[in-house]
């Protein structure tokens, strides 16, 4: 999966809260019907990048089972971003649908 | 983006703590997923189910650190250590390289240090640039304009009317000796014009300089040095106003110049200045003093330029100025035409810009040949180590990864080599300068500042990366299963001993060029050395003090010097004596116009010579040939009739073909009133009064009864040591004035000694480098030669075996070390003659000496080919001893 998409998925995932990295992994893999498999050896460094760049936030904290966990939040910025990343997507996807509709 | 930016500066810091955070965050992931596998069914792979689902931990690890940090710090600092790490693993090849480049860098370090001191630093005045140096060019209409002295007449004008200049001083020096305190005290000084500290820049940090005004004659103003106000006034600040004994007459002291002020720099540092007042006085009511004689050249000049005016422009002007002033004079200055001006700077070191030059280069060979030995090591260490670079390509190591990893092992051993270099240097710097302290300004300041060590961090740079470069890329090319293989006779191997081949032939003709310009240096040196000075210097003692006109006129002089010879001639251990002014060698000279009775020729082409004045017996006190007539004796006083003698060069020159004694000359310089012609009553042999590497210049005679020149030089032949009379002489002196301190007390020896410095010196120097040169080529060679011995074991033992003598064996492994030799030879040739036909093109570098010197180029030619021999003649012997069973069993 190409970075900027998997950028965006991420960011989805944690639009309606913060969640651990398995969480991210887990949402996106049953919101695509199991079709999307994240491999976490691409999940964590799309994580730490986007903190990097100032669109997610972490913190350390207790786990469902009070386990050690990092959770990651969305920034202002991080939701500006996809939303634009979204607009910009679904303006993509018609786009190509039409050509490939003409036949 | 400055929160990214700190995010990694603290990631580069904290390390430990976000790769441990990391591993937490996988662990919990890891364990997440095995709870879910478990819940699910299959219980007991679970663990592993889970870790194979989730990818190589490794990788995810390494991507983000990638993303975190300065990656290619981290990864330098890595090389570095596993640099140190490998050299600290053959410690007698590190200790080979770095010994090599130490010498290479801390050579280079010391050169440049001078070179920097010398001619790159800017002089210590405001707008250093600005400020020019000043000559009257004298021509002789065919010649090219010389630089020389300026009389005050033509100063004043040229001061006056240059627009282009914000101010023009006059110097000359002057020795005074300064009486009323605990000792008299001889001192050199300067006597200068109303502008001089604000033309140079500097004004006193006690007091004030001087003022036109105080030019005028009569005035007694000077001012002092730092050094002297602190060593003979005690740093007493009450100083200024205070009046001061010089020569016996009182001075003003109106200023003190602040710590380490010098001007003029070359000479002796000054320890006073005064104005020109006293050029402007005259003891003799029918004479004209110094500051009207339009024809008397001893000044020096400096400018400084309008802000906005070129330097071409400057020039120009003054050159109009000139030209203006030997129409208006023809008689003083047809000769004088043009102005001679250059910046200050150009002036003081113009001249060592040759010399160092010459080091400069000659240093930066020897580091080349450094480079190209070190070179050869690394390769040689590279093929060896082929097998560990194959693994890490292997393991994934990227070609520019592994590349980056040996440079940074090169460069680990420059700066190592560059650490080692600077106390090498420092101890070479030292040397430097004790052994050549008067003749270099400014070399006294030579020292590891800033932008020397800037250079020496450079220069370790750039041979890192030329030594290191060739094996870096070498290694690393794509071929590297190749390296795999077991065994020797990869193409690769025979690829690396071309290359090392090559090294060593450049390395060779480097050599060469270098000893080659070394030997005629040496030779040139030699040349010197044997010229003949035309007198004979060895147990000559010669001291100087300055008889003050204050109180001895001109008769009392005479009487005095009488008198004192007379003395002196009766001291044990001194078997002639006589005076002299100015003294050969000594580096002063003056010159005077004549015209020869019976070919009078106008003023203005007046012809000039050398002119001496000195006492009877001076010719016999130091040994010049008398070639016809007679010397002066006690008959030829102020009454008798005038007479001169001349050399052989003034006879040849202005008599030719006749007998010159009998004839007359008028020079044009006299007591009092008009000069009288003079007869020529001998010829004496010629004598280097000057320098040694120059022609026999005309030179006359006048004896001290007949014309006054001031205080002249005392010389004692002794048949003892020459110094060893010295306090005796100090005695009889001092019994006859005790105010009269004593100065330069030399023998002829240390002058002769002290003209030769400079091509001793050179010829010294370029001879220790040339001797590195030949060293480090020679364990270049023999590096090679021995290795290749070692590659080819297997072959020479199948050679043993098959019947070879041990003679043919050495034979041909020398045949092989020697064909390399040869061809760095011819090579070297070739470049010899270019670089020594460009060497003596500049100026007064060789001295008796072709370029094409057919003994300095055989013989060094030899020199080489006898150590090449034997740099390779010790591995072929050992190839001769190997042991044919063991070298077969060698793999």
């Amino acid at each position: 999966m190409v970075q900027g998409t998997l950028d965006m998925l991420v960011l989805k995932a944690l639009e309606r809260g913060p969640m651990h990295g398995y969480g991210v992994a887990e949402w996106i893999h049953e919101s695509s019907a199991d079709v999307l498999r994240v491999e976490e050896g691409a999940l964590y460094p799309a994580l730490h990048r986007l903190e990097l760049k100032g669109m997610l936030k972490s913190e350390w904290g207790a786990s469902e089972n009070n386990r050690r966990a990092k959770y990651y939040a969305l920034t202002a910025a991080g939701r500006k971003y996809l939303t634009a990343e979204q607009e910009h997507w679904s303006r993509m996807t018609s786009a190509i649908a039409r050509v490939l509709q003409r036949a | 983006m400055l929160s990214e930016l700190r995010l990694r500066l603290k990631a580069l810091f904290v390390r430990r703590r976000f790769d441990q955070d990391l591993d937490d965050e996988m662990a919990f992931h890891l364990a997440m997923r095995e709870e879910k596998l478990g819940a699910s069914g299959a219980n007991s792979d679970a663990h592993a189910a889970a870790r194979k689902d989730f990818g190589n931990p490794a990788l995810a690890r390494e991507r983000c650190r990638e993303m975190r940090s300065f990656v290619f710090l981290e990864t330098f600092w890595q090389d570095v250590r596993y640099g140190l790490r490998v050299l600290r693993h053959s410690p007698v090849f590190t200790a080979i390289a770095v010994i090599t480049l130490a010498l290479g860098i801390g050579a280079n370090t010391a050169i440049f240090s001078i070179v920097n001191a010398v001619l790159l630093k800017p002089l210590p005045f405001p707008e250093p640039d600005r400020l020019l140096y000043i000559n009257s060019g004298f021509s002789n209409q065919k010649d090219v304009a010389r630089p020389f002295a300026m009389s005050y007449p033509d100063f004043l004008d040229w001061r006056a009317s240059a627009k282009s200049l914000s101010g023009m001083a006059s110097y000359h020096d002057d020795s005074f000796t300064l009486t009323g305190l605990e000792q008299p005290l001889h001192v050199n000084g300067s006597t200068v014009s109303g502008d001089f500290f604000s033309v140079v820049g500097v004004q006193p940090f006690l007091g004030r300089g001087f003022t036109r005004e105080e030019e005028k004659p009569g005035t007694r103003v000077v001012v002092l040095s730092y050094q002297l106000w602190r060593s003979a006034f005690h740093g007493d600040r009450g100083i200024v106003g205070r009046a001061i004994t010089m020569d016996k007459q009182s001075y003003t002291v109106v200023g003190v110049m602040p710590a380490g002020f010098v001007f003029p720099m070359d000479g002796q540092p000054p320890a006073l200045w005064r104005t020109f007042a006293a050029d402007g006085e005259t003891t003799d009511p029918k004479g004209r003093p110094m500051t009207g004689q339009r024809g008397a050249h001893f000044l020096l000049a400096v400018g400084r330029l309008k802000p906005g005016v070129s330097l071409e422009t400057g020039r120009e002007e003054l050159n109009v100025i000139a030209r203006n002033l030997a129409a208006q004079y023809p008689n003083t200055n047809k000769k004088f035409s043009v102005a001679i001006v250059t910046t200050e700077l150009e002036h003081l070191v113009g001249e060592n810009r040759t010399q160092l030059m010459i080091l400069l280069v000659s240093v930066a060979v020897v580091l080349l040949i450094a480079c190209l030995n070190v070179a050869n090591l690394l390769l040689v260490r590279a093929s060896k180590r082929n097998r560990e670079i194959a693994v890490r390509a292997a393991l994934g190591a990227r070609r520019m990864r592994v590349v980056r990893q040996m440079l940074t092992e090169s460069v680990v051993m420059g700066f190592a080599g560059a650490c080692l270099g600077i106390p090498l240097a420092l101890w070479g710097l030292k040397a430097f300068i004790s052994l050549n302290a008067a003749k270099m300004p400014r070399i006294q300041s030579a020292g590891l500042d800033g932008s020397v060590l800037a250079f020496t961090a450079g220069i370790a740079l750039l041979t890192s990366i030329i030594f290191g470069l060739v094996p870096a890329l070498r290694a690393s090319s794509p071929n590297l299963s190749e390296f795999m293989k077991e065994g020797r006779g990869t193409t690769s191997g025979s690829a690396h001993q071309r290359l090392r081949g090559l090294l060593v032939i450049l390395e060779t003709t480097l050599g060469l060029t270098l000893l080659v310009i070394a030997g005629l240096l040496l030779r040139s040196f030699n040349r010197i050395l044997s010229v003949d000075p035309g007198m004979n210097p060895h147990h000559v003692l010669t001291v100087n003090f300055d008889l003050p006109e204050k109180k001895y006129d001109e008769q009392q002089q005479i009487t005095f010097y009488t008198e004192l010879l007379r003395r002196l001639r009766n001291v044990p251990g001194i078997t002639s004596v006589a005076a002299v002014t100015p003294l050969p060698l000594s580096g002063n000279g003056a010159i005077i116009t004549f015209q020869i009775e019976g070919h009078p020729v106008p003023e203005a082409e007046a012809p000039s010579a050398d002119i001496k004045v000195v006492t009877p017996n001076y010719f016999h006190t130091l040994q010049i040939p008398l070639l016809g007539g007679r010397d002066f004796t006690e008959r030829d006083d102020a009454n008798a009739p005038g007479v001169v003698v001349i050399n052989q060069a003034f006879a040849q020159r202005y008599f030719p073909n006749q007998n010159a004694i009998g004839q007359h000359i008028t020079p044009g310089a006299s007591n009092h009133g008009k000069p009288q012609p003079r007869e020529i009553v001998g010829v004496v042999g010629n004598v280097k009064s000057r320098r040694l590497d120059v022609e026999d210049r005309p030179e006359y005679y006048i004896p001290d009864t007949q014309l006054n020149f001031g205080s002249m030089s005392v010389c004692v032949r002794t048949s003892v040591e020459p110094h060893s009379v010295t306090s005796a002489v100090r005695g009889v002196v001092a019994s006859m004035d005790p105010d009269l301190p004593l100065y330069d007390v030399k023998s002829m020896d240390e002058y002769l000694a002290a003209t030769l410095s400079t091509p001793r010196f050179q010829a010294i120097l370029l001879e220790g480098f040339a001797g590195l040169a030949l060293l480090l080529t020679a364990i270049g060679l023999y590096g090679v030669v021995a290795y290749a011995v070692a590659q080819r074991t297997h072959e020479i033992g199948v050679r043993i075996t098959l019947g070879a003598s041990r003679s043919s064996v050495i034979k041909m492994v020398l045949k092989s070390g020697f064909q390399l030799t040869a061809i760095g030879l011819a090579g070297g040739i070739v470049i010899s003659l270019v670089a020594g036909r460009f060497i003596s093109s500049l100026s007064s570098v060789l001295f008796g000496v072709k370029p094409t010197d057919a003994l300095t180029f055989g013989s060094v030619v030899g020199i080489m080919a006898l150590v090449s021999l034997a740099a390779c003649y010790i591995p072929a012997w050992r190839a001769s001893k190997v042991d044919p069973m063991v070298a077969l069993r060698y793999e």
